[in-house]
Formats: structure tokens, sequence, C-alpha cells
């Protein structure tokens, strides 16, 4: 019984190695279609390049924004409410006097 | 540009110059090499569509792997080994399909064991094409190998990256499956 098995399969392989599969029509220009295959992978690689460098300094970007902020934030002397509206209008009477007494 | 037939020149020399830039000379390889790696990919494809899908596939990444070839070994057996590997992730891909893929006509050519004539071949290696595809992706690798593709068990073991035993271990199962698959065929027909 497994000899019959044993002896199918083989007869099967047999007549399958005697038949190969016909690939004639898949070799007509295949060499063209692989050629343009590679052209567009290597044109999809260039714009996936560039979408991949910005992608990956995204977190700088974003770090020197943040300590762009961060500076801005500790260094620059924050002015007491009402402070600029005072000196303004100080340096405007000033301005005024000078120029009415003729100063200016 | 050269055409691909007409390039003599060889392998190790179009390889070179496929690193240096030309194009050309990788059309060249593809047109001496398409049959082989064609016929190796036919064995695992269902349709023409996916045959050059996966012709294609091994090539490009034969392309993109170029410079890894060292030419310690003819070109050929580099390419074929990309070939192997590649249909081996493609059946990899598409094993759940394999279980319900019908097996219907094919039977007699079970129950006496003789085939003879270009016609009886063609529906014997169709029933063949049809069992191999409810094997195990491996077993299916190894089993084509070996008794389509005349491998030896050392070849098989270099093409896939197992061990002998290993390959060994997964004919046979590859065989006792295959054998119950026909079986239950011809079985069920009488």
């Amino acid at each position: 019984m497994a000899e019959n098995g044993d002896r199918s399969l083989d007869h099967l392989f047999a007549a399958a190695r005697n038949s190969p599969p016909d690939t004639s029509r898949a070799e007509e220009g295949f060499e063209d279609r692989v050629a343009a295959r590679i052209r567009g992978v290597r044109r999809g690689r260039g714009e996936w390049t560039v979408g991949a460098w910005a992608w990956r300094l995204s977190p700088a970007l974003a770090a020197v924004v943040l300590a762009i902020g961060v500076w801005t934030a500790t260094t620059v002397p924050e002015l007491p409410a009402g402070s600029v509206t005072e000196v303004a209008a100080s340096w405007e009477a000033a301005d005024l006097a000078d120029f009415l007494g003729g100063d200016g | 540009m050269t055409g691909p037939g007409s390039d003599p020149r060889p392998d190790g020399q179009l390889v070179a110059a496929v690193l240096d830039g030309d194009d050309g000379a990788f059309a060249a390889l593809v047109g001496r090499h398409k049959r082989q790696v064609l016929r190796i990919a036919a064995r695992f494809s269902r349709t023409p569509h996916e045959l050059e899908e996966l012709g294609q596939e091994i090539f490009l990444k034969a392309y993109v792997d170029l410079g890894q070839y060292r030419g310690d070994a003819p070109f050929p057996h580099w390419l074929f080994r990309i070939a192997v590997r590649s249909c081996y992730d493609a059946l990899r891909k598409r094993r759940r399909e394999f279980d319900t893929f019908p097996l219907d006509d094919g039977a007699p050519y079970m129950a006496d064991g003789t085939i003879s004539g270009k016609e009886d071949e063609e529906a014997a290696r169709d029933l063949l094409s049809r069992a191999l595809r409810r094997l195990r992706p491996a077993e299916r690798l190894v089993i084509t190998l070996l008794s389509l593709e005349e491998r030896t068990i050392r070849e098989v073991a270099q093409l896939t990256g197992w061990t002998e035993v290993n390959v060994k271990v997964r004919a046979y199962r590859a065989r006792r499956a295959l054998k119950r698959i026909l079986e239950e065929t011809d079985g069920g027909k009488r």
C-alpha cells in the first residue's frame, strides 16, 4: 500500500519533470519590465528619503522651538502692568513741553 | 545600451558594471538568467500575474543586494538562492489560501500509476501542483527542489539555509503528506 503510494508519487514527479512550466510568455520583454520597476522603486525611494528626513528631523525642530520659547521666557524681563503706558505718556508730555517751549 | 541577449561579458564583469551605475548591464544579467528564475518562480505561482510579480521581486532583490555578491560562488547560484528564498517568502504570505484549494480531477493517474503522453503528463503536473499547494510552505519548497528541480539534500540546505537533517525531515513529511492527500483524492473518486 505504502509502496504503491510511493510509486504513484514518483510517477507524478517524473511526469511533472518531463513537462516543465512554460515561461515563454513571461520571458517576453521581462528585462524592460524589471528595468521599469527598478526605476519606479528608485524614484519612490527618493521621495521617501525626503519625507523620511523631514519626519526624522521633526523632534529636533520641535526641541529648537521649545528652547527658543524657554529662552525668551527666562531672559526678557517682564514689565509691570501699566508701566509702558506711563513711560510713553511721560515722554509724550515732555516732548510736547519742549516743542511748545521752542526747544524741539 | 547593449542588448541584453548580445552582451558577451561574463557575469562578474556585468555585476561590476551594474555597481558602477550601468543599468544596461543589469538588463543583460536579467536576460541571461530570467528563464532559470522564472522557471523556479513558476513552480510556486498560480497565475501569470503571480509569476510576473514574483519574478520581478526576485530580480529587484538581486539588484538591491548586488553589492553583497562577493564572486566566491557563480552568479547563477547566488541568484538562485535569492529566488528560492523569495519563493519561500511568497508561499508563507499566502499560506492560509492553501487549505481550501480543491483537488477534483486527476485521480485516474493515481489509480494505476501509469502516465503516458503529453496530455497525461500535463494533467499529472497539474494534479501534483494542486496537491503541493496543500503542503506547508517549507515542505512544499523542499519537495519541489528535491523532486522537481532534482537538487541534492546538500544543495537544498545551502539554498534554504536549513540544516541537512532539517531538509531530510521536511522532505519525509512532505512525501507522507502528499501521499495522504493523493490517496484521499483517489479514494474519493472510486
